[in-house]
């Protein structure tokens, strides 16, 4: 083999364990299963509570049920959220608050934050039917822009969340049945492929 | 032609030297977990090599205890950035060489 081969191939080699050791990989994709599990659990329960019709989001509206439906949703972000920090916990043995943990909270925390505020902004104009698709629409964003710093695999699910959160625009009355879709079967699917893939 | 193969660092000319190094360019600090967990060496070769980078005064080592556990860090110095980026650059020198 040439010196310029054998340069090559160390560049290469520098390279790579420079962008492996920078990337946040303690995401399971366990954590992934579960919070599709939860998001299906509450799709089931959202639904039930207004009879699995497609007008679910007007009898919500007229029973005053917004409040109840609000808490499931936050209980099921708050729930994930602890999931995915407790599997990240059980990969990693600790939780450390360097540079890779710190780049995946920014570049997930600021577009899930401002689809937080235009949710709360889209509430308090009573715009009911914006919100769900919103969430999906800006969760989706979220994990495009983070994919560059964590699993690559991760942009194929954003890209998912996003065309669920166009359709659920596009469609109200089967918004609640995107949101399952997005948050539920796209989580599990990912998470198992994750799973598979690199943690098995 | 100048002879770029002069310009390598002989202290980077094993692989586990040259990885540590990769590591500690792009992190501030590196515990010797995260060494053992990218390099997946025995601690003590660990040690050993660091300790090389150590005497050339290109690695800084940290020993502190957090509790109970002691806890190791390496930083690289300004003196091995350079010695590092010099060496990337011989490298690169190298490659173009070939292709001219």
């Amino acid at each position: 083999m040439s010196d310029s081969q054998k340069s090559l191939e160390t560049l290469q080699e520098i390279r790579l364990l420079m962008e492996r050791s920078t990337r946040f990989l303690s995401l399971s994709g366990l954590s992934g299963v579960f919070i599709g599990i939860y998001a299906l659990l509450a799709t089931g329960y959202i639904g039930w509570r207004t009879n699995f019709q497609t007008d679910w989001l007007e009898q919500t509206i007229r029973t005053n049920q917004t409040h109840t439906i609000q808490f499931i949703l936050l209980g099921t972000l708050f729930l994930s959220l602890l999931t995915g920090i407790w599997f990240t916990y059980k990969k990693a043995h600790r939780l450390t608050w360097d540079s890779p943990t710190r780049r995946l909270v920014f570049h997930l925390g600021i577009p899930l934050v401002t689809g937080g505020i235009l949710c709360l902004i889209w509430q308090s104009q009573n715009y009911w039917s914006l919100i769900l698709p919103s969430t999906l629409l800006f969760y989706g964003l979220a994990l495009l822009n983070v994919s560059k710093y964590t699993w690559e695999d991760l942009q194929y699910m954003g890209l998912g969340m996003i065309a669920a959160g166009l359709l659920a625009f596009l469609w109200p009355n089967y918004a609640l049945l995107c949101w399952g879709f997005g948050f539920g079967v796209l989580h599990i699917l990912y998470g198992l492929s994750i799973y598979l893939k690199y943690e098995k | 032609m100048k002879n770029y193969i002069d310009d390598l660092n002989k202290a980077f000319e094993s692989r586990v030297r040259l990885g540590i190094m990769s590591l500690l360019m792009v992190h501030e600090t590196v515990d010797f977990i995260l060494v053992k967990e990218f390099m997946q060496l025995t601690d003590g070769n660990i040690a050993s090599h660091v300790q090389t980078l150590e005497k050339l005064g290109y690695v800084e080592v940290t020993k502190q205890f957090i509790g109970k556990k002691p806890h190791t860090s390496y930083r690289a110095t300004e003196a091995g950035r350079k010695a590092f980026k010099n060496h990337l650059e011989a490298l690169e020198n190298l490659i173009k060489q070939s292709s001219l």
